[in-house]
């Protein structure tokens, strides 16, 4: 298990190297240059000068990527252009909001889909079935944005049970926190809610009709055993693996919430770096969040391993 | 014999198949009108080709699928309708061995617990150490050994899965089990071991069994009784050697002329049967066999054969108008056996009489 682990995350390294070369190429080949964005009206060559030497951008380009490698490495993701504070402390500031954010909505998706999947594929057919399929099907299609602020308009400003906007964080008060979080981490989770639980259902359908399913029904076990114990749990590799891969999609999905929340996460931080052509911090933040999936995806296959017996001996 | 241990009446499952917005669904008649009994202790097997309905049989008789009509009787009690704990208490009585030993076993699940699951159910008063206790018993009841149990379905051969199979059905101790082609699975050298297995079983714990099989061989030495099917319906059925010796149906006679002599030189009359099965969703009418019977005539078309006792003794029954007369024409047994048998095939078939013995060899582990 431990030599699994560590093979894993030797096969992470050369995919995490390449990130970053991407994400370092990519804002030398983005038009625009912050330095004289900077620089102001005047545009002062020996201003401009000064700035470039600073933020050494008269470096070659391998040169300036592996300095920043090594930077880095070291936990120095350098300095917001734009307020001057380093960017890892603003990642450490904004990934906090965005985690409660994104965990609330993945308990959303998983409390919602997958007990809507498994109930839809039980009753396959049925009314349930095309009502949870119908459902689904508008969660997916239905978009974020939009959602959003239909939840606020009626939510908040007619029946004014929840606040529209705004963040209090959790060690604060954490009863408040959630109340606040609870639409857009709702808002957030329908559209994965939606993919979860039609995968859920097919790969529930695929194992029900399997034989031991059969068998397990045959040894006169009750329903919810044959159901919980042996058709869930051969159901879950998919609904695992689909649970990483989503976790791009949250952080996607983060950037548009929190705008229509006014959330002050990581979402609204890569807005506005990217609005402002803040490289540093969206370099940062392209970073962590690179790194963040390779870790989502390392622990499904854990996770994999954990629960399928015929990998553990390998 | 004293009351039959299962027994079913006028058993009849149709199936919806096809249909679309713009089309009708048809029915597909699986099984139709079938009813036959099980005596306490012996050894039923019901045989046909594929497609004609005996596993369909099997599974409305352990009530995996419901039947569309007609009733099921266990030990005199209705089980038909059994719901919530009688039909728990019925799955303790009743098991069943499924066919494939690859499929049948929840991947993700340690031996150990596939067969002590039956016992939580069942036998829900055990400590976790007696049931390990108990487990480990029943393993070593089907030739496995008590440390298999901390391993998992895929580290095993298919002859040993099918043990893991057989001590899952032996787990709750059940009065009848019954086999849906138990050994068809598995090569013909562990399907003997397995077969002895079975029999030395029922033997040594009084079980009663339903075995469905296609292969004559194995029923023929295993059996005690032979329920014959064709497209959903049983066209004979009796004493396992009055049916081989004196077949009267003239479908049993295709059948048994069709089983493989390994003999030089001995000449043999197979009867070859014309055409493809019909189809279940458009069956003939009145006797089912007549499009393929070469001694099909008018009435065959037009009224359904009800079994009848025929000449052989009791309990030896033939659905067919004119198998008096079919048997007058074509007297001698067409496979008859055990005579000038090569010494392979002799081999493979004591195999089998041992088996009905109890007195074999001992089943060894499979690789």
């Amino acid at each position: 298990m431990l030599s699994f682990i560590l093979r894993r995350l030797i096969i992470a390294i050369p995919t995490i190297i390449l990130i970053s070369i991407f994400v370092f190429a990519l804002q030398k080949l983005l038009p625009g240059d912050p330095v004289l964005a900077m620089a102001g009206e005047e545009r002062d060559p020996a201003t401009i000068e000064y700035l470039r030497e600073k933020y050494r951008l008269n470096d070659p380009i391998p040169i300036q990527y592996l300095t920043w490698v090594g930077n880095a490495l070291r936990g120095d993701l350098g300095i917001s252009l734009r307020t001057n504070q380093p960017v890892l402390e603003l990642i450490g500031q904004k990934l906090p909001v965005t985690i409660q954010l994104a965990a609330m909505a993945m308990i959303f998706a998983l409390a919602i889909g997958i007990p809507a999947g498994i109930v839809s594929a039980i009753r396959k057919g049925t009314i349930v079935d095309y009502v949870a399929n119908v459902v689904a099907l508008s969660g997916l299609s239905i978009p974020n944005f939009w959602l959003g602020i239909m939840l606020i308009l009626l939510v908040s400003v007619k029946w004014q049970l929840l606040p529209a906007s705004g963040y209090v964080p959790f060690d604060e008060d954490p009863l408040r926190s959630i109340q606040v979080m609870i639409m857009p981490a709702f808002v957030l989770g329908t559209a994965l809610a939606a993919t979860l639980m039609r995968h859920t259902r097919s790969a529930m359908l695929s194992v029900l009709t399997s034989d031991y399913v059969r068998t397990a029904r045959a040894k006169g076990l009750s329903e919810r055993r044959v159901i919980l114990k042996h058709a869930f749990r051969n159901a879950l590799t998919p609904i695992v693996t689909l649970s990483a891969l989503l976790f791009g999609e949250l952080i996607a999905g983060a950037v548009l919430t929190e705008q229509i929340f006014t959330v002050p996460g990581f979402g609204k931080l890569i807005v506005d770096a990217v609005f402002n052509r803040d490289y540093a911090v969206v370099q940062g933040i392209v970073l962590v969040t690179a790194v963040g999936f390779i870790a989502m995806n390392l622990l499904a296959d854990i996770a994999y391993v954990l629960l399928n017996p015929r990998l553990r001996k390998q | 014999m004293s009351e039959p241990i299962l027994k079913a009446i006028r058993l009849t499952r149709h199936f919806r198949v096809g249909g679309s917005l713009f089309t009708q669904p048809k029915t597909l008649r699986a099984v139709e009108d079938v009813s036959l009994s099980v005596e306490q202790g012996e050894t039923l097997a019901i045989v046909g080709e594929s497609g004609c309905g005996k596993s369909t049989l099997a599974r409305m008789l352990m009530r995996l699928i419901e039947p569309t009509s007609g009733q099921m009787l266990f030990e005199g009690r209705q089980i038909d309708q059994a719901e919530g704990r009688a039909l728990t208490e019925l799955r303790r009585d009743m098991q069943f061995i499924f066919q494939d030993p690859f499929s049948s076993l929840n991947p993700r699940m340690s031996v150990g617990r596939l067969v002590g699951e039956p016992l939580e159910t069942h036998a829900p008063g055990l400590s976790a150490q007696e049931r390990r206790a108990k487990v480990a018993d029943l393993l070593s009841q089907v030739g496995l050994r008590a440390e298999h149990a901390g391993r998992y379905p895929h580290e095993f051969s298919g002859g040993q899965r099918q043990r893991i199979g057989i001590a899952r059905a032996l787990a709750s101790g059940p009065k009848l089990i019954i086999g849906d082609e138990p050994v068809s699975a598995l090569d013909v050298s562990v399907q003997a071991q397995v077969i002895n297995l079975l029999a030395e079983l029922r033997d040594r714990l009084g079980l009663t069994l339903v075995v469905i099989a296609h292969d004559l061989a194995v029923i023929r030495h295993m059996s005690d009784r032979v329920a014959v099917m064709y497209l959903g319906k049983i066209v004979e059925e009796g004493p396992t050697d009055e049916i081989f010796a004196h077949p009267r149906h003239p479908y049993t006679m295709a059948l048994l002329s069709a089983i493989p002599e390994a003999e030089h030189g001995r000449t043999r009359r197979q009867i070859a049967l014309t055409g493809e099965m019909p189809s279940p969703v458009d069956p003939p009418s009145g006797c089912r066999f007549r499009t393929r019977c070469r001694f099909a005539r008018e009435t065959c078309a037009a009224e359904i054969p009800a079994l009848r006792e025929t000449d052989t003794g009791p309990g030896h029954r033939a659905a067919c108008h004119f198998f008096e007369e079919i048997a007058a024409e074509a007297p001698s047994p067409p496979a008859s056996a055990g005579t000038g048998r090569t010494d392979a095939a002799r081999a493979r078939f004591s195999l089998y009489a041992d088996a009905v013995s109890g007195t074999g060899i001992r089943p060894r582990a499979t690789t």
